[in-house]
């Protein structure tokens, strides 16, 4: 990482805080909070991989997703993970009764995510509460592409990315802990799997990999580093959260995943399309 | 509601801002996907002599939107049987297309002849590895009939060949083992290690694989070393003989190069078929699905056995004649190895 990254990182995260207010803050104040976060809804996921089809596959399913947010007064704190596996049709997808024998792809997607902020900006005249931070996330897809009945081919992609971490929360209405918060993460550098082989090939052999021992401990462990330019990658995340009483509430939020990288001196290039639309029931703690 | 509204419209509109449409379905576009993929990702035209541009010449002219299936199907079908690679195939619902073997239509060397003759008979045992006490109980012969099969989620290797274990100890006395791989088209080579493994002392280079990594013709990675390991609680490291005709090809090929390297285990019978090639699938906007060689393959002396084959280190053939009476001479030599060891 270069020095100017990380002195523009260290900037955001330094305390500074600018205020853009006339006369007295009508944000309110809340005591810190911890909220708990079930969800699902659906999940919809976007593939092309020219290294497996020249072809897009796409597909959508009920996800699971658990967050934990702690609201402090002067920072944020989330951490998530949310589950899905994804059958993926293509245009040349055949199915016999409603079910795909042919030229589909088995989606396994899994999402971790850690993110930590601090207030940077207050503006009051938008009731906007701004806050700049770090995302630590890990995200797994595993595919099985099943090209014929007999005959298919694992894939695995795997990165943990540490990237810088934007906020915004706004009350819509004055004095209330209703928020729609706008967040948007872009890793700027991660871990990802095998040296020099970012797509990961499972079905036959994997580079440096002692098959007998453990294959997850080595996945994690035998990986590369890249910066954004060999792995392009953007999080965002729109929420609405509505308190029915105190306590309880509902979030409705959007969350959209979109990464690409080249494979091979550019000779494949891998994008990827993740959208999800989730409702959760809020227990503040 | 509103908001709802907009986000499922953005969850389903989003993709078609940010990906280009697939490529159309037409003959010309089946025929230049197929070719460019070739072009790029397959790692043998140099060994096999092909000039790949003079190929896209060649046909490239006879396609146009008017072309039948059948047509482009059978222009698709001259291309593989021209590159003739075991690892380069097409399905398709008008066929499947497959490399031209090698193996003559009379070829008793790839097969057990009047087994009865040299091995006890027994029940039926598992679907990969066969097992049978020789007529002479000092000696153990072992066939393996294919290395196909995947374990489950992450596991890569297929857990029904962890019965050479079982096998092992019971035969942890015998004098030696005969393993059979004549008829052993190949699989997965992650459990053709498992079962080598077992035979190993140490650790050992046994080959070397390159793979294509660019659009250029010469675009390869560096040579990488494969070693076996000894696995398993037990290792037997008695002598061994492991049988090999033609037909034995592929992941076969992975384990005979990886029991070549071991010290008390001799390679007898026929060259064996001579790809490897780590092939993977692709698929057209039509539907066909074809599969094409994507590595090099080099045993422990740095010699391409693409095309070639691993030669045995005791050379010896069943010829008709043999096997007319009733005589599987690999066989029978592999016996006498061991016999004085």
């Amino acid at each position: 990482m270069s020095y100017r990254s990380i002195l523009a990182i260290s900037l955001a995260l330094s305390p500074v805080h600018m205020s853009f207010s006339q006369g007295s803050s009508t944000i309110m104040s809340f005591a810190p909070q911890h909220q708990l976060t079930l969800s699902s809804g659906i999940s919809s996921h976007t593939v092309r991989d020219e290294m497996m089809s020249p072809l897009l596959y796409r597909g959508t399913q009920i996800p699971l997703a658990f967050t934990y947010r702690f609201r402090g007064l002067e920072n944020r704190h989330t951490l998530l993970l949310s589950y899905d596996n994804t059958q993926l049709h293509s245009t040349i997808t055949r199915t016999v009764n409603d079910a795909a024998i042919s030229h589909y792809i088995n989606n396994l997607h899994l999402n971790l995510e850690y993110s930590f902020s601090i207030r940077v900006a207050v503006l009051e005249n938008l009731n906007t509460t701004c806050f700049v931070g770090v995302r630590l996330s890990s995200i797994l897809n595993l595919r099985t592409h099943v090209f014929l009945q007999d005959k298919n081919h694992m894939s695995a992609e795997q990165m943990t990315g540490l990237g810088i971490h934007v906020l915004t929360e706004t009350a819509l209405q004055q004095e209330s802990q209703n928020l729609l918060r706008v967040e948007v993460n872009i890793p700027c550098i991660s871990y990802v799997l095998l040296t020099n082989r970012y797509n990961a090939n499972v079905s036959e052999k994997l580079d440096n990999i002692d098959l007998e021992h453990n294959l997850l401990w080595q996945l994690f462990t035998k990986g590369d580093v890249v910066t954004f330019n060999g792995l392009f990658e953007v999080q965002a995340d729109v929420s609405y959260i509505y308190f029915v009483s105190n306590s309880i509430g509902f979030d409705l939020q959007y969350r959209l995943l979109y990464y690409s990288f080249a494979q091979y001196q550019d000779m494949f290039s891998a994008r990827v399309l993740s959208n999800q639309i989730l409702l959760g029931l809020t227990v503040k703690l | 509601m509103r908001i709802a509204s907009i986000l499922i419209v953005v969850l389903y509109g989003c993709d078609s801002m940010i990906f280009e449409p697939d490529p159309e379905n037409t003959p010309g576009n089946n025929f230049e996907l197929f070719w460019k993929d070739f072009d790029r990702y397959y790692a043998q035209f140099s060994l096999r002599h092909i000039d790949w541009d003079s190929v896209y010449a060649l046909y490239r002219p006879q396609v146009s939107p008017s072309t039948s299936d059948r047509h482009l199907f059978d222009i698709f079908s001259n291309i593989v049987l021209g590159i003739n690679d075991m690892h380069v195939n097409l399905y398709t619902p008008l066929g499947d297309v497959s490399w031209k073997s090698m193996i003559p239509a009379a070829y008793p060397s790839m097969r057990i002849i009047n087994a009865g003759k040299y091995v006890q008979s027994g029940p039926p045992q598992n679907t990969v590895i066969g097992f049978r006490t020789g007529q002479d109980p000092t000696i153990g012969y072992m066939w393996i009939q294919t290395f196909v099969g995947q374990g489950e989620g992450l596991s890569l290797g297929d857990p029904r060949y962890l019965m050479i274990d079982e096998v092992l100890s019971r035969w942890k006395n015998m004098k030696g083992i005969i393993i059979d791989v004549r008829w052993n088209g190949g699989g997965n080579s992650i459990n053709a290690e498992t079962v080598a493994g077992r035979f190993a002392d140490e650790s050992r280079v046994y080959a070397y694989h390159r793979q294509k990594v660019g659009p250029g013709k010469a675009d390869f990675s560096s040579w990488k070393s494969l070693s076996i390991e000894p696995k398993g609680s037990y290792q037997f490291l008695k002598p061994v003989v492991v049988l090999t005709s033609r037909a034995t090809s592929s992941a076969a090929e992975m384990f005979v190069m990886a029991m070549q390297v071991l010290p008390n285990v001799t390679i007898v019978g026929d060259t064996t078929g001579g790809g490897v090639g780590n092939p993977v699938f692709r698929e057209l906007p039509n539907g066909w699905t074809y599969r094409l060689s994507t590595e090099m393959e080099a045993d422990a002396q740095g010699r391409i056995i693409e095309g070639v084959g691993v030669f045995p280190d005791v050379p010896v053939l069943t010829t008709p004649a043999d096997s007319a009476n009733g005589i599987d001479t690999m066989l029978e030599k592999g016996i006498d190895i061991i016999k004085q060891s």
